[in-house]
């Protein structure tokens, strides 16, 4: 599925007037197939515009051929929402008395699969994740903060759709997950077509996967690139700068010949030939 | 002796599978910690313990007092546990931030006095009177854990909650527990936040894989690394340079470690 966002503008009425432009004009296109990330603070409404569950104040969301206004009809939009997953946690999951199987099952009924098919799907989306069977006859309450995404993803990846936006999902993960979940990101992406959207994810779980960085600051879309933007200074005018960034750039500054890494090991290689 | 006691801890959610299968681990008075481990090894659930929110085998004691039921009201002078889905109790940020200090029984004045204190240190007197639920997230998980230090207890604990900071924020926060002198008890996974606290304990499968001051525990690379944790940045290019005879210790921040590798 393409996505384009056309001089879309989103304003937050529950906030005061000098903050409350949460979009401003932005023009972006995400490329079907494409892994974009959004990277500013607070950008859950990106999510919240692709589901259409809010819409754009001014401006147009486009989804392949279907325009989304701020008051425009949209026939059947469950079928819609089958193409798009959304991967996040909310504080409700934490009260979540239901098992695990009975969250997966509800969903993928929502999405019109026929209960024959049910367990073995279920089965399978958590292998996909990384979980286990024994994970079906869980309390969603119980589970850990990293679990409930994983589950989160798989009942997202039960019901098979084009794009998968997530939130935060790296947040609370430790290095042998974060590095579990981008290969995975990758496996959906070149094997399976699908678009992926990262909102609110730190840069170090961006850098070896992303196609398109889109940087949003105060509303505005400032940077738009691809990921050679990790190297370059205006984008830690927004963000912050990784160690490994920090460290490069300030022994450049220091006036060693040494190239910009994103991956500690090839660092390493380049230290040991640059000061041996 | 003071700090933090775990002997022989159990505890199991359903009678079944063991979280902790005799945790033993000792805190002395006067020490940060920081509480690592794999996905779903109990960093959460000891937190819940130290908050006498759980029934376990074993004993577990914060400043010599034993964490049970009977002694609720003593303990919650000793530790504060601030957990990812802990709830606002108020709309507006005043209010919330008023709240923990009128539970001290503290008086109009002295909860002024604390309130300005707070807003000399993190300069929040535009959001003073903003409803929470229009902050942004940095600032929203920052009045989270403000309510709690307010109380001033002995331990604040954060569950995975620090990282979620940016980085101003953050050392701003440090700074003014140790003003306070309020201890930390940080869960966290990112492991950059480690260096802030004096201990480390790392969970593992019920037990502590490893735990002792925070660098000798990060020198245990092979270990950490095969739990799937990373080190912290630093601690990591260290080591790896400290093999290959580029340096000859661990440095924390990129001059240190510059200066020597070009000396």
């Amino acid at each position: 599925m393409e996505i384009v966002f056309n001089k879309l503008c989103y304003v937050d009425s529950s906030k005061t007037s000098n903050n409350n432009v949460v979009l401003d004009n932005i023009n972006l296109i995400i490329n079907k197939g494409d892994i974009a990330a959004f990277v500013g603070s607070d950008l859950s409404i990106i999510a919240d515009l692709i589901m259409v569950l809010k819409r754009p104040r001014k401006g147009e969301l486009k989804l392949d051929d279907l325009v989304i206004k701020r008051t425009s009809h949209i026939n059947n939009v469950d079928l819609l929402r089958k193409k798009i997953g959304y991967v996040y946690v909310s504080d409700i999951d934490y009260r979540q008395k239901d098992k695990v199987r009975d969250l997966l099952k509800k969903t993928m009924k929502n999405y019109g699969y026929k209960v024959d098919n049910v367990s073995k799907h279920m089965i399978d989306s958590l292998k996909i994740v990384g979980l286990d069977d024994n994970y079906l006859s869980r309390e969603v309450r119980t589970l850990s903060y990293t679990e409930l995404k994983k589950v989160k993803l798989a009942s997202v990846i039960c019901y098979n759709p084009e794009v998968i936006i997530l939130d935060s999902f790296d947040s609370g993960m430790i290095f042998r997950d974060k590095e579990y979940f981008k290969k995975l990101f990758l496996k959906l992406k070149n094997k399976f077509k699908k678009t992926i959207v990262l909102i609110n994810c730190n840069l170090d779980f961006l850098f070896d996967v992303v196609d398109k960085v889109y940087v949003i600051n105060k509303g505005k879309l400032v940077l738009d690139s691809d990921k050679d933007i990790f190297y370059e200074d205006k984008l830690y005018k927004y963000v912050e700068m990784p160690n490994i960034v920090s460290f490069t750039k300030y022994a450049q500054d220091e006036g060693h010949l040494i190239s910009e890494y994103t991956d500690i090991k090839e660092l390493i290689k380049e230290l040991y030939r640059n000061v041996k | 002796m003071g700090g933090i006691k775990i002997k022989d801890l159990k505890f199991t959610y359903n009678n079944k599978d063991f979280i902790f299968k005799g945790l033993n681990f000792t805190l002395r008075k006067g020490k940060n910690l920081s509480i690592i481990g794999t996905s779903a090894c109990g960093k959460t659930t000891l937190l819940k313990i130290l908050n006498n929110e759980l029934s376990y085998e074993g004993f577990v004691s914060v400043d010599d007092i034993e964490i049970t039921q009977e002694n609720f009201s003593k303990l919650t002078k000793k530790i504060a546990v601030v957990f990812r889905n802990t709830s606002f109790i108020n709309e507006i940020v005043k209010d919330e931030l008023r709240f923990s200090l009128e539970n001290m029984n503290l008086s109009p004045i002295e909860i002024n006095e604390s309130i300005k204190e707070l807003n000399e240190f993190f300069g929040i007197n535009k959001i003073l009177n903003k409803a929470i639920d229009s902050l942004s997230k940095n600032d929203k998980i920052l009045i989270k854990i403000l309510s709690y230090a307010l109380i001033e207890p002995v331990y604040l604990a954060l569950d995975d909650l620090l990282c979620e900071l940016d980085y101003r924020t953050k050392i701003l926060l440090i700074n003014y527990l140790n003003y306070k002198n309020i201890l930390l008890i940080n869960v966290t996974t990112k492991m950059d936040d480690v260096l802030y606290t004096d201990y480390v304990l790392c969970l593992y499968d019920g037990i502590s894989a490893i735990d002792g001051k925070t660098l000798d525990v990060l020198e245990n690379e092979k270990l950490l690394k095969r739990l799937g944790l990373s080190l912290p940045f630093f601690v990591d290019l260290s080591i790896q340079l400290k093999l290959y005879g580029l340096i000859n210790k661990v440095y924390l921040n990129k001059e240190a470690m510059v200066k020597n590798l070009w000396k």
